[in-house]
């Protein structure tokens, strides 16, 4: 398998599968498979990096689209 | 006339050119391989993934077909849905005409025999191809229709999971592949490839920056699926080999979108018929995939739905993908065409298996009647580079039955000492999808030799005198 992380979804909080090289620095949103939510990966609620960091970009990063 | 029938192996001339004949000799000859549920069912709700997988749970591997699913617009569908047919041996052993009874290695056998042949395909007229009797071009298709299904709790949408054609721009033969298609939208689907044929097809004409033709095949006859999984070199046209799984020529009728550039299976149930854009790629996925866990969210490739043509009744056909369903209709193919490939090399090659325990792909039994030391391994490294999905080859001798998984095991515990008989291969291609791999294409492969050695003695499995055990039959001793 590839590198993986795992967003977690600021609308519904589900967590799911993301391909690191194809998605973790494209500038388009994600898609939540649950509830069809659509948000960039700094708006995720959580994120576990595909090497197990995990962290919260909401709060740790304060997302660079507020800037 | 009757070129099966020289092969020695089967009960009937297999006369079928459709799916709809296969039901009909299966519902005549076969009642218990068919269910049937008559209530209304949600396919887009996971309602006949729930199904599947409490009779699974049960150890049921019925064909299920679901006579009212309900579609994306709310309504029952116009079009039954088909699934789970590959999840028994026996029943594919069916599809190519043999018998129930022979799901083993004389269905790997046949299929290897099937693999080695071409059948040149028929073109026959509009008028006379059943998958033309319902035309909608442009604007008049609305893929919410289809009883599409979504399968896993993970997955984002509705998925078509059967075979997407495309045709070599510069060698002109057609690949046919099962890729999963994202329901996107009412003329709009997500693709997803893997660096495999279908792949290199589109890669070569996105290089000119032109469209990629694709044609769906929803539903066929078994044969024509089992016949798509060929591990065929890039180049073969799976048409002619497909036809050659069928038994017959494959028959084909222009296309609505190219013509006679793209011709499509004539007696499909339904066709659909698009356009891959080039440079164009939007977010897919996750996917519940093959070895039973999720493919990742990606950045994948669309086709622009041109027209869809059907059959009237047409019923859709759908694979429970990572559960049996998927395994053993992987397993088959590639077990004949392993087959073919390492019997050029060693002879004395028995059988090929690759188990449901390797999702049909990942573990490879082989069993040679081993002559000189060294073949072994010659036969692991041909199937390890004949299939870049195969991962782990077993070899055994011909005292074991690589369908007995039991057995398999027990020449792995005692005739392999993991210093001597094992390989690690590092940096091969493998298989995207395989969860374990570190990397996006390369895996590490790894041969057991579970073999005797052919120059020094080896322990002698034990026996109970045959001629003894003869006069003692149990059947004086229990009741029948």
């Amino acid at each position: 398998m590839v590198k993986l992380f795992n967003p977690t979804c600021p609308k519904c909080k589900g967590i799911f599968h993301v391909h690191h090289d194809d998605l973790r620095h494209l500038d388009v949103k994600l898609h939540c498979p649950y509830c069809a939510e659509r948000f960039f990966v700094d708006e995720s609620f959580a994120l576990v990096e595909h090497d197990g960091t995990r962290w919260n970009p909401q709060k740790d990063n304060r997302s660079k689209r507020e800037m | 006339m009757n070129r099966v029938k020289e092969m020695g192996s089967l009960d009937r001339d297999l006369a079928e050119h459709n799916l709809r004949d296969f039901i009909e000799r299966i519902d005549r000859d076969h009642p218990g391989e068919i269910l049937r549920i008559k209530d209304e069912i949600h396919p887009g709700s996971f309602e006949v993934t729930a199904i599947l997988a409490n009779l699974e749970n049960r150890g049921l591997y019925p064909m299920v077909l679901f006579e009212r699913p309900v579609n994306q617009l709310g309504k029952v569908s116009s079009f039954p849905l088909l699934t789970n047919i590959y999840a028994s041996r026996n029943r594919c052993a069916l599809a190519l005409g043999l018998q129930a009874h022979q799901y083993q290695n004389e269905l790997s056998l046949e299929y290897s025999r099937r693999e080695a042949r071409r059948i040149t395909p028929t073109n026959v007229l509009k008028e006379n191809a059943p998958v033309k009797q319902v035309v909608k071009i442009g604007t008049e298709v609305d893929l919410r229709e289809l009883p599409i299904v979504r399968h896993h709790h993970m997955d984002p949408a509705p998925y078509i999971d059967m075979t997407p054609i495309m045709r070599d721009p510069e060698m002109g033969h057609y690949n046919v592949a099962f890729l999963r298609t994202m329901y996107k939208g009412p003329q709009k689907l997500g693709i997803h490839m893997s660096p495999r044929h279908n792949w290199q097809i589109c890669r070569k004409y996105e290089e000119q920056n032109l469209p990629t033709p694709v044609v769906i095949v929803v539903s066929h006859h078994p044969a024509f699926y089992l016949g798509a999984l060929n591990v065929s070199p890039f180049g073969v046209d799976d048409y002619e080999l497909i036809g050659s799984m069928m038994n017959e020529s494959l028959r084909l009728v222009p296309s609505e979108t190219w013509g006679a550039d793209f011709m499509v299976p004539a007696d499909a149930e339904i066709v659909i018929e698009g356009e891959i854009p080039p440079g164009v790629r939007e977010v897919e996925g996750p996917f519940g995939e093959f070895p039973g866990t999720y493919g990742p969210q990606r950045s994948r490739w669309i086709i622009d739905v041109k027209a869809v043509t059907h059959r009237k009744n047409a019923i859709y056909q759908d694979i429970f993908v990572g559960h049996p369903d998927n395994w053993v209709l992987g397993a088959i193919p590639k077990e004949g065409t392993l087959f073919n490939r390492i019997k050029g090399v060693v002879p004395t090659v028995k059988a090929v298996h690759l188990p449901n325990s390797g999702c049909g792909r990942f573990n490879c039994y082989i069993s040679i009647d081993k002559k000189v030391d060294g073949e072994s391994k010659q036969a692991a490294l041909i199937a390890l580079g004949e299939c870049d999905f195969v991962k782990n080859v077993f070899v055994v001798d011909a005292d074991i039955d690589p369908f007995n998984e039991q057995q398999v095991m027990w020449a792995f515990a005692t005739r392999v000492q993991a210093d001597q008989d094992v390989d690690i291969i590092k940096n091969v291609k493998g298989a995207t999808l395989e969860p374990s791999q570190i990397d996006d294409i390369m895996t590490t492969k790894m041969i057991i030799d579970a073999t005797r050695p052919v120059r020094r003695p080896f322990a002698s499995r034990i026996q109970v005198p045959q001629e003894v055990r003869d006069r003692f039959p149990v059947d004086r001793y229990i009741a029948k």
